[in-house]
């Protein structure tokens, strides 16, 4: 037998003083979340009893310091796990962003291999998902886009902070990206606090590490996939990583 | 549309209630596709422009924080210019929606707050995902970029069988999920206790789906049986399968062979056992097993002609998110190993050499049953208990016929021995022990707890008959000595021990790991000796027997600083055991109790020179305790050319030992470097005293003594080329030591060297071929300061090429090839030059691979040997010994899967 519920639903679409706001600088806190037990793939016991060692997630905090101006992109804390270093193929990027030179420069290490990337900004196809969805307390929406023909992510961006930057080198949209899902390879990165106070001349400066290899994005990602050509699926993760 | 077709728009914008200009409004231009155009911010004056836009239709979007978006479409039409004007945003209002749901009574159930539907109830089509199959059910609504709102709220989280399937985005789950493998979808909000296995609380509820999935999706299994037959009646037969249920996995094995394949591989072990060993972690992040080879358990050690047959099960499952798990192996192994041993050995003896020479021809056969089982309860993230079990039941049969020649220097018989043994032994074993651990919420702060209980009983009886004679200077018989004994041996070991260690953070970077142990080992043993009389074995030996009882009783202390930062490491530490121990003679009614203390400090460092090289260096010191055989006031008698004297004036020995360690990896480069050395010296070792008489009898003793050193060094370093796909590997390693010892009370000093190296090189092309070469050179050196006019040197040369080829229509080949190049010596002048050659060939059939033909020629030239030359203090010993050689072995090996991860 069937019978007719008719149910009443009110949504309120509530906001408050804050989200009325903009933020034109200011910091971001971002966790970087890799999903360690996913990217094993291989079956047997021996791969059992280490996801039971391991912790699940690789979890690294990364701060992004930014104005109207530049933005700076930085590792804050890294995973402590042991295992971590295992995953650690460009996992602890900084990326310093210049707005009016249209400029990037990315600090990227796989293995023993130190790279200092400087590039225009990156050129993505973003494509509006008409989502919605409230990250740190910002109304975002989102956005996706693939990466060199390979990769697609999914941005959540903020036009409350008319910024257009994020973490690593994922920008281009309209506002200040708080989230990123890269499914392929098991990575989130969320922000869970965003500071409006002003960041200080100092916290946005980038200061070059020594010793890292001069390049552009282009040319690190064909010398790294030429060093990795016998690494087989290996090669193919440690690539994705390296397009972030 | 023309190529070049541009025009430009602009417009202003401003709000509904003061009409004042809006600046960082975002406008953004869409194309019809949702590709984002390009955006603009408004200016002070709320002005945008959008300059040199291709011609066509756009969304205009304009949105502003507490504004409601704005949305248009826009033509921009070639060379037009086109002024939006004032453009006006409104605040947000709220809204009103009206939802109408239809349900169904019987596919749904209500439990608590959670809403429950079940899949089958619901009509959705054969190759549907569960995005299609939500849209069907009521209460759900999926828009169409698969946003899904349930019950009038927005999930967030999807959860396939309580587990969050990818990330924070939902649409990920219910994308690449098949309708048809669910069984049922839950709606509920997520709350602290769903909290509890997610892992991640944010105080807040979530509507959450969790979508159950039926038991045939996550069932299978896999397996393979293989036959293999050859010439000189060689076989070997396996068949293995897992089947599996979600985390439920039984399986079971056997095989029967002739070859040297007593065992599963490494790889078949993985997938169709389940060990019950700990895998371990190194502060720098490695992880390794260990696994002990344990002869109880019959493990073939290649020497002789095996004949195996074996079997097992494995059951294991998890409960209950995990909390609860439990794992269980039975196996049973029949092996039957034959053939021959021969030892020569040179003597090096103050004031003349002698040699022994050995022959000896044996069949063992060894049974045994082992079950293991194990059962893990993590009640919650912090803590786990941890039962084991596991039983032993074992058999072994042992016949022999041994014979041995003592020579002088002129090659002379001094004594000869023959003799037939023949024993039987029976052995139980019973062990068990619990574990809790426990992490405290303050960082660094655990606790272990263990109790250990293990039972062993072994008895064996054995038949000895054995001819001694001894000679005089001119090969006449002087003395023959006639043994005819039975010997039966009963030993009963039981211990229980105790174990804890508890970490303790102290300040920043510095932790305090202290630990206790107790352990009790109660051990009788009975060995009766007894000679033949009449046919009868009924002359008990007192010499020859024995009836002891030990109880030992240890307690361990100790305490360890370690200082932990990202790039330096260091611990330092000791512990100090007290041991009381207890022997009663019941034959000769004597007791002796003796109480000793042992210390074992230690240090260690570790630098993090960067993320892919390491140093560190490291201190262990330890006394050693002399064995109850080693200080009882007793002679051992059972072989009359070789008798052993007790010494109860031994004292401890102690060890220190330094090691120094670095490595360098560059895995982009493609190169590594490995490096390690050890030093070690002992204070009061333990050396042996021999008394050689001239008929070559010999009496030893343990005795202290100083100056025993030790240093080796292991260095290897890898790169490649690879411009030319070239691998070259280079290996350095060395030892060379001191062992001071005495022959007939004279000091003998002898040092050692050994040096081996050899690069290795391979070419390889990915999936096509692998060829290269091995090489292995070994020079060994020994001097004594008895005998300095003799010195015992030799090298020894290996040369391994090999070939990997992988042809199309999935055929390969694999050959090797090793020569094996023996210096002769002075005393071992026999040829042992050997070249064994293998090939294989095998082809795969079928799409899946899962037929598999091969055909393996084993030591093609029929040459192969058992070789180990050992050379040591006063002795150099060549031992040779029957092993497999040249056979052909066809197999067919038939590969099965069946489920998830089959493909």
């Amino acid at each position: 037998m069937k019978r007719l519920i008719i149910i009443l639903l009110i949504i309120s679409a509530g906001y408050s003083a804050m989200s009325q706001q903009l933020v034109l600088s200011g910091k971001i806190t971002y966790e970087r979340k890799e999903n360690m037990h996913k990217s094993l793939t291989d079956k047997g016991d021996w791969i059992e009893k280490m996801k039971e060692k391991m912790p699940k997630y690789r979890t690294d905090i990364f701060q992004l310091h930014f104005n109207t101006k530049q933005s700076l992109y930085k590792l804050i804390e890294e995973e402590e796990s042991p295992f971590a270093q295992w995953w650690r193929w460009a996992a602890t990027n900084t990326v310093y962003t210049n707005f009016e030179t249209g400029r990037q420069t990315a600090e990227k290490t796989i293995y023993e291999m130190n790279y200092r990337l400087e590039d225009s900004l990156p050129a993505l196809q973003w494509k509006m998902l008409g989502e919605y969805r409230e990250i740190a307390g910002y109304n975002c929406r989102k956005a996706g886009a693939i990466i060199n023909d390979s990769l697609y992510i999914i941005a959540f961006f903020t036009e409350q902070i008319p910024v257009s930057s994020g973490p690593e080198s994922i920008k281009g949209l309209p506002g200040m990206v708080l989230g990123v899902v890269i499914p392929k390879i098991h990575i989130t990165i969320f922000a869970t606090k965003v500071e409006t106070v002003p960041p200080t001349e100092k916290e946005l400066t980038y200061t070059p590490q020594k010793k890292f290899k001069q390049s552009t994005q282009k040319d690190f990602i064909s010398e790294i996939m030429k060093a990795l050509k016998e690494w087989g699926e290996y090669a193919t993760k440690i690539y994705y990583k390296a397009l972030l | 549309m023309h190529l070049h077709a541009q025009g430009s728009l602009s417009g202003t914008l401003t709000d509904t209630v003061n009409y004042r200009p809006m600046i960082y409004g975002t406008v953004s231009l869409i194309k019809p596709d949702s590709m984002l155009y390009g955006f603009k911010r408004t200016d002070a004056k709320g002005y945008f422009e959008f300059l040199q836009v291709p011609a066509g239709r756009y969304i205009l979007q304009i949105t502003k924080p507490g504004f409601a978006d704005y949305e248009d479409i826009v033509n921009i039409k070639e060379g037009e210019a086109l002024s939006l004007g004032n453009i006006h945003l409104f605040e947000k209002a709220n809204l009103l929606k009206e939802v109408i749901i239809k349900e169904r009574m019987n596919a749904i159930r209500v439990r608590g707050d959670t809403t429950e539907f079940l899949v089958d109830s619901f009509l959705v089509n054969k190759n549907s995902n569960v995005e299609d199959l939500l849209k069907k059910l009521p209460g759900i609504q999926v828009d169409k970029n698969g946003k899904i709102t349930a019950q009038g709220q927005e999930v967030k989280k999807v959860l396939v069988d309580g587990e969050e399937f990818f990330g924070e985005d939902p649409t990920i789950a219910t994308q690449n999920i098949r309708a048809e493998n669910v069984e049922t979808v839950q709606v509920f909000d997520k709350k602290s206790d769903q909290a509890a296995f997610t892992g991640i609380d944010d105080g807040s509820k979530e509507k959450t789906i969790n979508l159950t999935l039926k038991e045939e999706a996550k069932k299978g299994y896999f397996g393979k049986a293989s036959a293999g037959a050859g010439t000189e009646e060689r076989y070997e037969h396996q068949a293995m399968a897992n089947f599996f249920n979600k985390k439920r996995k039984f399986s079971v094995y056997g095989a029967a062979s002739n070859t040297n394949n007593t065992s599963l591989n490494w790889r078949d072990a993985d997938k169709y056992t389940g060990s019950d060993d700990d895998l371990q972690v190194s502060d720098e992040g490695y992880i390794y097993s260990t696994y002990n080879y344990d002869d109880d358990d019959g493990y073939f050690d290649g020497m002789g002609i095996p004949q195996t047959w074996y079997a097992g099960t494995h059951y294991s499952n998890k409960y209950n998110q995990d909390k609860h798990s439990i794992n269980f192996n039975a196996s049973r192994k029949d092996i039957t190993v034959e053939g021959f041993d021969d030892n020569n050995t040179k003597y090096i003896l103050p004031d003349t050499l002698f040699y022994n020479r050995q022959n000896t021809v044996f069949k063992n056969n060894r049974k045994v049953n082992v079950a293991t089982g194990t059962y893990t309860l993590k009640p919650d993230s912090q803590s786990s208990i941890i039962i084991k079990l596991n039983a032993r039941q074992g058999e072994s049969t042992r016949n022999s016929f041994f014979q041995s020649a003592n020579l002088n220097g002129d090659s002379l018989r001094v004594n000869d021995n023959q003799r037939t043994n023949s024993s039987n032994g029976l052995n139980d074993q019973f062990g068990s022990s619990i574990t809790w651990n426990k992490k405290f919420s303050k960082k660094g702060r655990s606790l272990s707890l263990s109790f250990n209980q293990n039972y062993t009983a072994n008895s064996s009886d054995g038949l000895l008959v054995s001819t001694t004679r001894f000679f005089d200077s001119l090969s006449n018989i002087i003395s023959t000595n006639l043994l005819d004994q039975k010997q039966e041996e009963r030993t009963i070991t039981k211990s229980y021990s105790g174990k804890s260690t508890y970490t303790e953070p102290l300040w920043k970077n510095w932790f305090l790991v202290t630990d206790y142990d107790i352990s009790s080992t109660i051990n009788t043993s009975r060995l009766s000796t007894l000679a033949r009389s009449n046919n009868e074995y009924s002359n008990f030996i007192d010499s020859l027997s024995s009836d002891f009882s030990y109880d030992i009783l240890t307690q361990k202390g100790g305490i360890t600083f370690r200082y932990v930062t990202k790039k330096l490491n260091y611990s330092f530490g000791g512990r100090i055991a007290y041991t009381d121990l207890k022997q009663v003679n019941r034959l000769a009614d004597t007791t002796i109790n003796q109480k000793f203390t042992n210390l074992f400090p230690a240090a260690r460092i570790n630098y993090k020179i960067k993320n892919t090289s390491n140093i560190s260096l490291s201190y262990d010191g330890g006394t050693r305790q002399p064995s109850l055989q080693q200080i009882q006031p007793l002679q051992d008698v059972s072989n009359p050319l070789d008798i052993y004297v007790g010494n109860p004036s031994l004292r401890q020995s102690f060890r220190n030992s330094f090691r120094l360690s670095y490595n360098s990896y560059k895995p982009v480069t493609g190169s590594s470097i490995y490096l390690s050395a050890n030093f070690s010296f002992v204070n009061d070792d333990f050396t042996s005293s021999d008394f050689v008489d001239d008929l070559g009898r010999k009496v030893h003793q343990t005795v202290n003594v100083d100056g025993n050193n030790n240093w080796n060094f292991y260095a290897y370093h890898y790169f490649e080329i690879k411009s030319l796909n070239l691998n070259i590997g280079n290996g350095i390693n060395g030892s060379s030591g001191r062992n001071v010892n005495f022959i007939n009370a004279q000091q003998n000093i002898n040092d050692y060297q050994n040096f081996s190296f050899g690069p290795d090189i391979s070419y390889s092309k990915e999936e096509l071929l692998d060829i290269g070469v091995r090489t292995n050179l070994t020079y060994n050196r020994n001097t004594s300061t008895l005998r300095p006019d003799v010195v015992t040197s030799f090298w020894i040369q290996g040369y391994t090429p090999y070939l990997e080829l992988m042809l199309p229509k999935q055929l390969s080949i694999e050959t090797s090839c090793e020569f094996n190049i023996r210096q002769r010596t002075a005393e071992f002048d026999r040829n042992l030059n050997t070249t064994i050659w293998n090939a294989t060939v095998t082809k795969k059939f079928f799409a899946k691979q899962q037929l598999e033909v091969g055909l393996s020629a084993y030591d093609i030239l029929n040459q192969n040997i058992g070789f180990r030359r050992n050379a040591n203090s006063n002795y150099i010993n060549e031992n040779t010994f029957s092993i497999l050689q040249r056979y052909l072995l066809f197999t067919l090996t038939w590969n099965f899967s069946k489920g998830p991860g089959s493909e």
